[in-house]
């Protein structure tokens, strides 16, 4: 047995207390002042209050989730998703305090976060990655070359950014040359460095990521793909497990691709392999995330693996729990991340308590969450209140149930993203599976909405 | 105040006066029930900066209460019955590399000096009396 401690909150931090139970590991929360009276504090075994609401002063400060955790006498650290889960130099302060950092190595995490870098690295280990630069761009001169090699349109992309961060799109030459010093500009003010580096733009792609676990050692396991192709800005709303638009064909065959690469780089712990699909099913790889993700419950519905014991298990032990062998998946899910937004109101972020809650359950359906009647949605903090997950034999009875799910679902406080969730669900083309990330664009929800009003 | 006639300053200066109580305090709301006249009144901060309702369990902050602004590991260089002039360093926290200065809140005594070594974010570790305070007033923290 031994003591994590999870240095997060919210839904993620109730997420890693529940499989810290399962597994018989005690928990200890690293919380704000803010979150003293939320679920995942009043559950875990042990808690240490490490500074106020602003997450520079709590949860994004390093030295102080150190301290939390030698007071605590914790074993082990979980970072979670968001916060320091892909600091590098967190990770690397966690491991030489003498603590295991639930995750992957500091040095995957940094060598992942350089996005330029990472891509060579994965072009070396066999991955598709998309037509590009070769690492950073010197100089526009190179730009020039680049793009005329792989043909426009192009994007120019921070190094040192992610999630969909720090991407220009330039559709030509004379783009490219007004376009060019104001990137690495703008690179260098939001992530610190103005490194930049050039893919090919596959124009309205559908999102499509692998998640895998790896013990370090050469073995890697994936867990099949999730779609996550209805966003907005960058932002997941829906995502879904396996992707409507990939033949058996194509993901046997990433699969093993997958397994392959990330066995020679030996990987270690969870990550998630993200990839762009065109119209053809032509996958190439433009990240990797080092972290478990929000939406890790889709592909533990259709797997029937527990990914966050799995992580915990492979991060003590240093074995994997389960081989390729054991992998395989069954029906279809989906999940809706509810926001405190207002939709018609340019997704506006609402605040303020919950006066009343009704989550739904039933057959196939799971809620993440940490939100109760009186809890305090703060500004502090991210607007998510739950993940509602529908699970079921294929993807039209998944969607109805999900549909039965949110019509039972009760929020009261200030406006959510349901009923937008509620008219995509009920879409032609959402139905079809006939969508790319330009979906919202396309359709007109506003409108839609509008219609229905808000439930 | 005279009957019947609105004091556009009075009001003004009062109404500043109880904004100013709930900063102070932390607090969102506040309902009065007049039960003479059997209404209710409800005044309710509606700002984005605005600070969590105040939370169950967590005592008022005491004048000359000290509290941890930081948590890690306490090293005293004032002890009880020091005289501590507003803001000097009392005590610092230490997190791996990082020294945090603890100051007095006002002038006076330090008592109550915490024995724990290591403390937590917002725990209360000492209090400085001033002379005028009548100790038996004083609520437990």
């Amino acid at each position: 047995m031994s003591r994590i401690l999870i240095a997060n909150r919210a839904e993620i931090a109730l997420r890693v207390i529940r499989a810290c139970r399962e597994l018989g590991h005690e928990t200890v929360v690293a919380h704000s002042e803010a979150d003293a009276q939320t679920l995942p504090v009043r559950l875990a075994d042990d808690t240490v209050c490490i500074g106020p609401a602003e997450t520079d002063r709590s949860y994004l400060d390093q030295r102080a989730i150190i301290a939390a955790a030698e007071m605590s006498d914790a074993d082990a650290i979980h970072p979670g998703y968001g916060m320091l889960a892909e600091n590098a130099s967190f990770a690397e302060r966690v491991e030489q305090s003498d603590f295991t950092f639930i995750g992957p190595n500091a040095s995957t995490i940094r060598q992942m976060g350089q996005k330029a870098e990472a891509r060579a690295i994965l072009d070396d280990a066999g991955m598709p990655v998309l037509p590009g630069s070769d690492g950073d761009l010197t100089s526009l001169d190179e730009a020039k070359d680049v793009a005329d090699e792989i043909g426009f349109p192009i994007m120019l992309k921070a190094s040192e950014g992610g999630g969909g961060r720090g991407i220009s799109k330039v559709r030509d030459q004379s783009e490219l040359e007004e376009q060019f010093e104001r990137v690495q500009a703008e690179a260098e003010a939001a992530f610190g460095s103005g490194r930049i580096y050039i893919e090919k733009l596959i124009e309205n792609p559908r999102h499509i990521e692998f998640q895998i676990l790896g013990d370090g050692n050469g073995n890697v396991v994936q867990f099949f793909e999730r779609e996550c192709s209805i966003q907005r800005r960058n932002q997941k709303l829906i995502e879904e497990a396996t992707s409507p638009a990939m033949t058996d064909e194509t993901r046997n065959e990433l699969a093993s691709t997958i397994e392959e690469a990330f066995g020679k780089l030996e990987y270690s712990n969870v990550g998630t392999v993200e990839f762009v699909m065109d119209e053809d099913e032509n996958a190439y790889v433009i990240e990797v995330n080092t972290r478990i993700q929000v939406e890790h419950p889709v592909t533990e519905q259709i797997t029937g693996f527990d990914l966050i014991r799995a992580q915990i298990n492979t991060a003590l032990t240093g074995s994997l729990p389960m081989n390729s062998a054991d992998v395989g998946f069954s029906g279809h899910s989906m999940e809706v991340r509810v926001c405190a937004e207002e939709p018609s109101n340019n997704f506006a972020p609402a605040q303020g308590t919950v006066d009343h809650l009704n989550f739904p359950s039933g057959p196939g359906i799971r809620v993440d969450s940490y939100v109760e009647a009186g809890t305090w949605i703060s500004p502090y903090y991210d607007s998510m209140i739950g993940k509602i997950i529908a699970w079921d034999q294929d993807r039209e009875k998944c969607i109805k149930r999900l549909q039965r799910a949110l019509d039972e679902t009760e929020i009261q406080g200030f406006d959510t993203t349901i009923p937008l969730f509620q008219w995509i669900l009920a879409e032609e083309r959402f139905q079809d599976g006939d969508f790319t990330t330009s979906y919202l664009d396309e359709v007109d929800w506003q409108d839609g909405i509008a219609d229905n009003g808000s439930s | 105040m005279e009957d019947g006639i609105f004091n556009e300053s009075d009001v003004r200066n009062k109404t500043r006066r109880v904004l100013q109580l709930m900063n102070e305090y932390s607090l969102m709301e506040i309902e009065f029930e007049d039960k003479e006249d059997d209404r209710m009144l409800k005044l309710r901060r509606d700002d984005q900066e605005a600070s969590p309702p105040l939370l169950e369990g967590r005592s008022e902050v005491m004048p000359g209460q000290v509290r941890a602004p930081t948590v890690g590991e306490l090293v005293w260089n004032k002890q009880n019955g020091d005289e501590v002039g507003r803001g000097e360093t009392i005590a610092e926290i230490i997190k791996q590399d990082e020294r945090v200065s603890v100051k007095a809140p006002r002038a006076g005594v330090l008592t109550d000096c915490t024995e724990d070594e290591m403390i937590e974010f917002g725990e209360t570790i000492a209090r400085v009396q001033q002379e005028t305070e009548d100790h038996s007033e004083e609520k437990d923290q």
